[in-house]
């Protein structure tokens, strides 16, 4: 696999990945605040009065932070910039890069595929994730391609 | 395929370092072909066989299930 960016990009890639986590938290707030809610025992009762915890976290914060529309929205532009983020990341040259990387990249993309696949086959029946994108796939192939070759540079042929 | 990788490095006194500068890749590199983990390419056995000043032949060889 042929890599197109300088080393120093990779730096930017692993940059934008944390923007992206970062967008994801913000835009999750209001599930994870009415997870608390649910589990503090002083709003107990008010858990029970409604349907489900964010009925209740709704009540107590007169609303929600973010509408579901935002919500949707941020959720989107975080996987889109941990996409580009993983992408640079990818793309970007070792320091020094020779054919032995080369062989380890293309093995390693072959394997992302073959268990990203694998994975959202497994998975996309038994709805673990509910709504499992294309995107989300695509998200996936680049982390375990990410993992492989790691594990095969960093520890199989460590030196 | 087998090598002599290691033999002639310590004929011509150079680590492995030395060696990856000398020929353009990584350390790793050197160590996964003098281990027989990677096979390198035709190109890249030229260039050892040229910086050890023997034939290409003289390094790598085939094995019998080859």
């Amino acid at each position: 696999m042929k890599t197109y960016l300088p080393h120093f990009m990779r730096k930017i890639g692993i940059a934008i990945f944390i923007i992206s986590i970062i967008i994801s938290f913000i835009g999750s707030v209001d599930h994870f605040m009415s997870g608390f809610v649910s589990g503090y025992n002083e709003y107990d009762d008010i858990t029970v009065k409604y349907e489900d915890d964010m009925q209740a976290w709704k009540n107590i914060n007169n609303g929600l932070i973010f509408s579901e529309e935002e919500q949707k929205q941020l959720s989107y532009i975080a996987l889109i910039c941990s996409i580009s983020g993983l992408l640079v990341y990818v793309l970007s040259k070792e320091r020094i890069e020779d054919e032995f990387l080369s062989q380890l990249r293309a093995n390693s993309l072959i394997k992302a595929v073959v268990f990203s696949w694998l994975f959202y086959f497994i998975l996309k029946p038994l709805n673990f994730f509910g709504d499992f994108e294309a995107l989300s796939v695509l998200q996936l192939q680049f982390i375990i391609y990410i993992v492989v070759y790691a594990y095969t540079r960093k520890i199989k042929y460590a030196e | 395929m087998k090598n002599r990788l290691k033999v002639h490095r310590a004929i011509k006194d150079v680590t492995q370092a030395q060696l990856a500068e000398a020929i353009g890749v990584s350390r790793q590199s050197i160590n996964t072909i003098e281990k027989g983990k990677f096979v390198p390419s035709t190109v890249l056995a030229l260039k050892f066989a040229r910086f050890f000043e023997v034939p290409v032949e003289e390094i790598f060889s085939l094995e019998d299930d080859d």
